[in-house]
Formats: structure tokens, C-alpha cells, sequence
């Protein structure tokens, strides 16, 4: 069952002159990990925008959580649905303490005093940040931080979670953290994950990536057969992950290995296997 | 500039950290209002030792208000002059031109000295032993009555709390921007005055710019999450007036009575 699905859409931020999306149809499954990878201007963080209506539909039409977008939707029951991680962690807190920032979303959704506590707590323990409900948002590492967001995101209990480029701003360590949870929150909690990235690293833990291209869906599919068509992310101006490039050189002299790896470990085991 | 600031909060356990911010401040206003109303010896003597009072049950230490004190001496001074040479009196000691030296005059700027150094003080105190979250709450408390007359209270209090969340980052920003822009030639340490002043500039603008960018992030990421005006949220939770925070709005609110009647 399709839980997002976008017939036709385009948009342009001023009126018609310059498009940014042409034409975009696709469907998300529930229960996906769906990598959205593309480089900078390639229309990506404005596509994911129109899921939780930040902006206005213009051409096309988008159904999310059965859902349909259009003037009427009450785009309050929908973001209660859908929630976002957006990019920079200190933009997005409204609370200088942890636990009354997680607390804010549903404060909006008028839940009981009472029962957000326990909300809260919930939501921090499921990121690994249980006892720090009394610390100040400002003096987290920036992984910690982007955490905290994600339990204010999934403090509302939401079907599906946006990552808008979460891990750009973090170190090396930090961005696995996120990936590590966002990886958990699918297989435990079976919720359906959708990142924005311009990292080919981090679409080894999607099922599917889709491929965008100055405002165009250049290709959607399995990560293998993207990552490993080098030809393809090149014309879109990115490089396959590292152990990917490493399989494709190999082949090119000759050495083939048993599948196409997305990461380190795996090419490690495939070479591995090789003798 | 926030770091180095005098009666920065530290955290503890005294009597007035733990009555409930709304009462403390509800108390500080009194005070204020006390200090204006003090004219008679015994008002000064029954306020200096209300003040005395008030230092040793917050724990604060001394050497830290004595140097908040020692820092205001030169404004104390000019208060002081400024008030002796410029008060219209009937019988000057001495006068030349518009100057008019007088006892009156002395009195009265002994008088304006004494009221700010216990306004500090008190200040001083009620920092240190309430943090920056618990004076809003406090704010937001005392300004909930406005709401009868169309305050629209629960915006402000949202308005202080991101604007609040908001003072670390924006520190921390103009602290990059300053040394981005020392690094490409900008004097911040030029002794003119005027050189100072303009080289504030080219560290303004990008703050502004950077301000008005996260602000538009933030109000994003408020939508998302389901804000749609403070109107429709979970209410707060209230804090209940204990014995404690009564007994000091009362005190307070007796020592304002004694300096009006006295």
C-alpha cells in the first residue's frame, strides 16, 4: 500500500518563470526507507516540502497517509502524520530546555498535561537521550542535538518520518548515530522513512532511492542499481559511495566480485569471499 | 557579553531560590516600590537591614555584589555632583552662575545613591537565584491578567521563550562573524571611538541577514510540528503558591506599607 503518492507535480517559486520540479510522479510504501539523493538545486527539499503542505501544491496532485493535498486538507491532522527533521538542529528548537522542546509538538495537538511527561520521556529514551530532559538544548554535540529534534518529531507519534539533509551538519560519528536510530525507528516502530541527502554514503540503509535531477526525477529504484551506475550519478554530478567505486575498478581490471557493495564492511566481505 | 555578566544565576538551595518565580518577582516589584517611597532615617535604616536580610538568605556571595557595587562608584559620583551643584535651593552655601551648591542639594543626591545601590543589590540577588527560564515563567505569570485587556499573553510568553532559546546561537554567531571579519581586516580594537563604531557595522548586517534566515526556519519547523497559534496548545502547568512564596510577597508588601506610612 502506497502511503505517499505524487501524480505530475511542478512547482516554481516565481510563478512560472524558472521551474524547480517538472513532473514528478512517485509512490512510497509503507514501511520504506526511501533515500531522496540528489545534489544541491536539484529541487529534492522543495519536493519533500509539499508532503506536509509547507508549500502550496501548484501542479499535480499528492496523496500522504490517504490524505489528499489540496486547499481543504486540514494540514493540521496531516503534519501530525508526517513529521520533519530539518537541517540545522539550532534552528529548529522553540525551547531552551530539552524536555520542553520535545514537549512542544504535542502541546500543539492539545495533548493532556498530564500524559506529555511520560510522551516525552518516551520519545527521549527511543533516541538514547533519557536524563537529559533537564539539560539545555544549546549545550548538546550538534548529534545529540538533531536526537533531540527527532524525539520532538516523534513525540506526535507520526506514520512517517521526513529527514530534510538531518546529517549534513553533523561530524562523521554523529551522522551514523542518526542513521543508526533512523534505521531502528523503521525496523522496530515500522515507520516509514523518507531522507532528503546529497550523500551517497548514507543510502545504504534505504531500500529504495530515487534519484533527482534539476527539478526531475532522473531515476527511482533498488540502491544497488543506482549506486553502482557510475555513468548516471556522474551526469547528476555525484560519485558512488567509495567501496562502490573501489567494486567498479576492480571490474574494469577484470576482478569480479560477488554483489556490488554500499559500504565498507561489505566490500571487506566480498573480497573476502573472493578467495 | 552575556558570560561576563554580573548576577548571572547559580544554582542552589537557599530560601529565595526556592520561593516560585512569579512570587519572587511579584516581591522585587514591591521592593521597587518600597525604595521610591523611602524618605525618613528609619525607612533607610529598616530598608538597609530588609537588604542585609535578603543577602544572607540567598547565599550569594558577598565579594560579587560588593564588586557590582565598586563598578557603579564613578556613576555614583556624577549622581552625587550632579545633584548637589544643580538643586534649586533657597539657601546655597555657595553660588556662582547657574551652580548652586546646597545642603538640600547633597541630601537629595546621597538620596537618589542610596536608592539605586539597594535597587542593584536586590537585583543582583534575584538573578542570581532565579534562572533566566524561571524569571519568564515569572513574566508570563505576572502578565496573564493583560489578557482582559486583549494582550494576546500566550503569543509573548512563545515570543520569549524562542527568543530566549535563540541568545546562545546568536552569541556564538557574532562571536564567528567578529573573527571572520577581523580575519579579512576589520579593527574591532581601534582606540577611536569612531573607527569602533563603524566597524560594528560590517558585523550587523550579517547577523541581521543570518537572524531573519532562522527565523524563517524556525517558523517552518513550528508549522510542522502543528503550531498554529498559541491559542489552541496544552495549557501550562501551574505552579502552586507555597507557604514560602506567601510569606515573602507578604514581608514584602509590609515593608512597602511601612515606607509609605513612615
Amino acid at each position: 500500500m502506497s502511503i505517499i503518492e505524487c501524480g505530475n507535480v511542478g512547482y516554481s517559486y516565481d510563478l512560472g518563470v524558472t521551474k524547480v520540479l517538472w513532473d514528478i510522479s512517485l509512490n512510497i510504501e509503507k514501511g520504506d526507507i526511501v533515500a531522496v539523493l540528489g545534489h544541491n538545486g536539484s529541487g529534492k527539499s522543495t519536493l519533500i516540502k509539499h508532503f506536509n503542505a509547507l508549500l502550496k501544491l501548484q501542479e499535480g496532485r499528492i496523496t500522504v497517509a490517504d490524505i489528499e493535498i489540496n486547499n481543504e486538507t486540514n494540514v493540521w491532522e496531516l503534519r501530525r502524520r508526517i513529521g520533519v527533521v530539518f537541517q540545522n538542529p539550532d534552528n529548529q528548537f522553540v525551547a531552551s530546555a530539552v524536555e520542553d522542546d520535545v514537549a512542544f509538538g504535542p502541546e500543539n495537538y492539545q495533548v493532556p498535561r498530564d500524559e506529555i511527561g511520560e510522551k516525552t520521556r518516551q520519545a527521549l529514551s527511543r533516541v538514547g537521550m533519557n536524563g537529559y530532559e533537564k539539560r539545555l538544548t544549546h549545550t548538546l554535540s550538534g548529534g545529540q542535538k538533531q536526537r533531540v529534534a527527532l524525539a520532538g518529531v516523534l513525540a506526535m507519534d507520526p506514520d512517517i518520518l521526513v529527514f530534510d539533509e538531518a546529517t549534513s551538519m553533523l561530524d562523521p560519528e554523529g551522522r551514523r548515530e542518526l542513521l543508526d536510530y533512523i534505521k531502528e525507528l523503521n525496523e522496530e516502530s515500522n515507520k516509514t522513512i523518507v531522507m532528503v541527502t546529497h550523500y551517497v554514503e548514507e543510502c545504504y540503509i534505504a531500500n529504495k532511492v530515487m534519484l533527482m535531477k534539476e527539478g526531475r526525477l532522473l531515476k527511482a529504484g533498488e540502491p544497488r542499481d543506482i549506486l553502482g551506475d557510475e555513468e548516471l550519478l556522474l551526469s547528476s554530478g555525484l560519485r558512488p559511495p567509495i567501496a562502490t567505486q573501489i567494486y567498479l575498478e576492480l571490474k574494469k581490471r577484470g576482478i569480479e566480485l560477488d554483489c556490488c557493495p554500499l559500504t565498507e564492511e561489505e566490500l571487506v566481505e566480498s573480497i573476502c569471499r573472493l578467495s | 557579553m552575556m558570560r561576563q555578566m554580573a548576577g548571572r544565576y547559580i544554582p542552589g538551595d537557599s530560601v529565595l531560590h526556592n520561593i516560585i518565580p512569579s512570587a519572587k518577582l511579584f516581591s522585587f516589584i514591591l521592593i521597587i516600590a518600597a525604595v521610591i517611597f523611602t524618605n525618613t532615617v528609619v525607612g533607610y535604616g529598616a530598608m538597609v537591614a530588609f537588604t542585609v536580610c535578603v543577602v544572607l538568605y540567598s547565599n550569594t556571595p558577598i565579594e560579587g555584589l560588593i564588586k557590582s557595587i565598586a563598578g557603579m562608584l564613578p556613576f555614583f559620583a556624577v549622581i552625587f555632583v550632579m545633584n548637589s551643584l544643580f538643586y534649586s535651593s533657597d539657601n546655597p552655601i555657595w553660588k556662582f552662575w547657574f551652580i548652586t551648591l546646597s545642603k538640600e542639594g547633597m541630601i537629595q543626591g546621597l538620596n537618589v545613591v542610596f536608592r539605586i545601590a539597594i535597587i542593584i543589590i536586590i537585583s543582583g540577588v534575584l538573578t542570581q537565584t532565579t534562572s533566566t527560564m524561571g524569571l519568564m515563567s515569572g513574566i508570563e505569570t505576572l502578565i496573564k491578567p493583560l489578557k482582559y485587556i486583549r494582550v494576546p499573553v500566550e503569543e509573548v510568553a512563545m515570543i520569549l521563550s524562542v527568543a530566549l532559546q535563540f541568545i546562545p546561537t546568536l552569541i556564538e554567531e557574532s562571536d564567528k562573524i567578529k573573527k571572520a571579519q577581523i580575519a579579512r581586516g576589520a579593527r574591532f580594537e581601534s582606540e577611536k571611538l569612531s573607527e569602533r563604531a563603524m566597524a560594528m557595522l560590517p558585523m550587523i548586517v550579517p547577523l541581521f541577514l543570518s537572524s531573519f534566515k532562522r527565523a524563517d526556519e524556525l517558523s517552518m519547523a513550528m508549522e510542522s510540528r502543528g503550531y498554529r497559534g498559541a491559542k489552541g496548545r496544552t495549557p501550562k502547568a501551574r505552579e502552586s503558591l507555597d507557604r514560602l512564596s506567601v510569606m515573602s510577597i507578604i514581608a514584602c508588601a509590609a515593608l512597602c506599607a511601612l515606607e509609605v506610612i513612615i
